[in-house]
C-alpha cells in the first residue's frame, strides 16, 4: 500500500484538487449531453473531451499539459487562440445544414435577426455590471447563441475569458432543449401547440447551391466596407 | 477604479454600439433575405440567357 501511495504521489493525481474535479465533471457532462441526449453533439463531445484533456492534473516540466510550449495538446490549443477551429466547424455545420425552410420562406431570418438582439442587451448589461467594452462584446457574444462566435470573438477580444465563456456559452446551449419546453408551455395554449405547420414547398437543388454565394455577396461586401472592430 | 452601471454604459458609448449593432444586424439580414427571395427569378434569367441575348440582338 506504501508503494502504491509513494507511486501515486509521483503522477498527477497527486496534485488534484476540487477545481480540477469540478472541471472534469463539467467536461463529462457536456460528453454525456452530446452522446446521450444528443444535443450539439459535433460540438460538445469535442469541447467536453477538451475540457478533460486541458484539467487532467499533471506535473509540470514533462511537456504534456495543454499549456506547456512544445506539447502536442499546445500545438492543438494553437488552433484555439488563434480562432482557426470556429471558422472550421462553421464549415462542416454549414455543409453539413439543410437550408430548404429558410429558402422556401426568407422572412423567417428576421426571426433569426430578433434572437440577435439578446447579444446587445448582454453587452449592456454586462457593461452595467463592470466589464471593459472588450469584455462585454466577448460576454454579450453569447447571447447570440453561438459557440463558435463566441470563442472567436472572446479569443480576438479578451482571451483571458476564454474558458469562462467557451463554458457558458455551450451550456446554456445544450441546455436549450430543457429550458424552451416550459417556456413554449407558459407562452401557448393546447390548441396553438397542436396546429399541424404546412409543409415548406420544394426548392430546387439550383436554388440551394446558390446559397453559399447569396452568403458571400451579403457577408464579405458589406464587412469590407466596415472598419473592423477587432 | 472600476465604473459601474448606467455611468459604465455611457462612458463606453454602451448604447450607440447596440443602436449600430442591431441595425447592422437587421439590415445585414434583410439584404440577405431580399437576395433569397429574388434569387429563384435571377437563376430564371441566368438559365434563359441565351434566349435572352437572341432576344436582345435579333428582337
Amino acid at each position: 500500500m506504501h508503494h502504491i501511495l509513494e507511486y501515486l504521489a509521483t503522477t498527477g493525481f497527486a496534485l488534484i484538487n476540487i477545481k480540477y474535479i469540478l472541471m472534469i465533471f463539467v467536461g463529462m457532462v457536456l460528453i454525456y449531453l452530446g452522446i446521450a441526449k444528443h444535443y450539439e453533439p459535433l460540438l460538445l463531445v469535442p469541447i467536453g473531451f477538451g475540457i478533460l484533456v486541458g484539467n487532467v492534473p499533471h506535473i509540470a516540466g514533462v511537456n504534456i499539459s495543454v499549456y506547456e510550449k512544445g506539447s502536442v495538446l499546445n500545438y492543438l490549443y494553437f488552433g484555439v487562440v488563434k480562432g482557426i477551429y470556429p471558422p472550421l466547424i462553421f464549415l462542416g455545420i454549414g455543409a453539413m445544414t439543410d437550408f430548404s425552410t429558410m429558402l422556401a420562406r426568407p422572412l423567417l431570418m428576421l426571426l433569426g435577426a430578433a434572437a440577435q438582439m439578446g447579444i446587445f442587451l448582454t453587452f449592456l448589461g454586462a457593461l452595467y455590471i463592470g466589464f471593459t467594452p472588450q469584455e462585454a462584446a466577448s460576454i454579450g457574444i453569447i447571447g447570440g447563441a453561438d459557440g463558435p462566435t463566441s470563442i472567436f470573438l472572446t479569443a480576438k477580444l479578451a482571451p483571458h475569458l476564454l474558458g469562462p465563456i467557451s463554458i457558458a456559452a455551450y451550456s446554456y446551449m445544450a441546455l436549450v432543449p430543457v429550458i424552451q419546453p416550459p417556456i413554449m408551455k407558459l407562452l401557448t395554449t393546447k390548441k396553438e401547440r397542436l396546429i399541424r405547420m404546412e409543409e415548406p414547398r420544394e426548392v430546387s437543388k439550383k436554388r440551394k447551391d446558390h446559397i453559399p454565394n447569396s452568403g458571400i455577396f451579403t457577408n464579405n461586401i458589406p464587412g469590407t466596407s466596415f472598419p473592423s472592430p477587432i | 477604479m472600476t465604473i459601474q452601471g448606467m455611468d459604465a454604459i455611457i462612458s463606453a458609448n454602451g448604447f450607440s454600439i447596440t443602436l449600430v449593432g442591431m441595425l447592422t444586424v437587421f439590415l445585414g439580414l434583410f439584404g440577405l433575405y431580399v437576395i433569397l427571395s429574388e434569387l429563384h427569378k435571377i437563376i430564371l434569367i441566368w438559365d434563359n440567357r441565351s434566349g435572352l441575348f437572341t432576344n436582345i440582338f435579333f428582337f
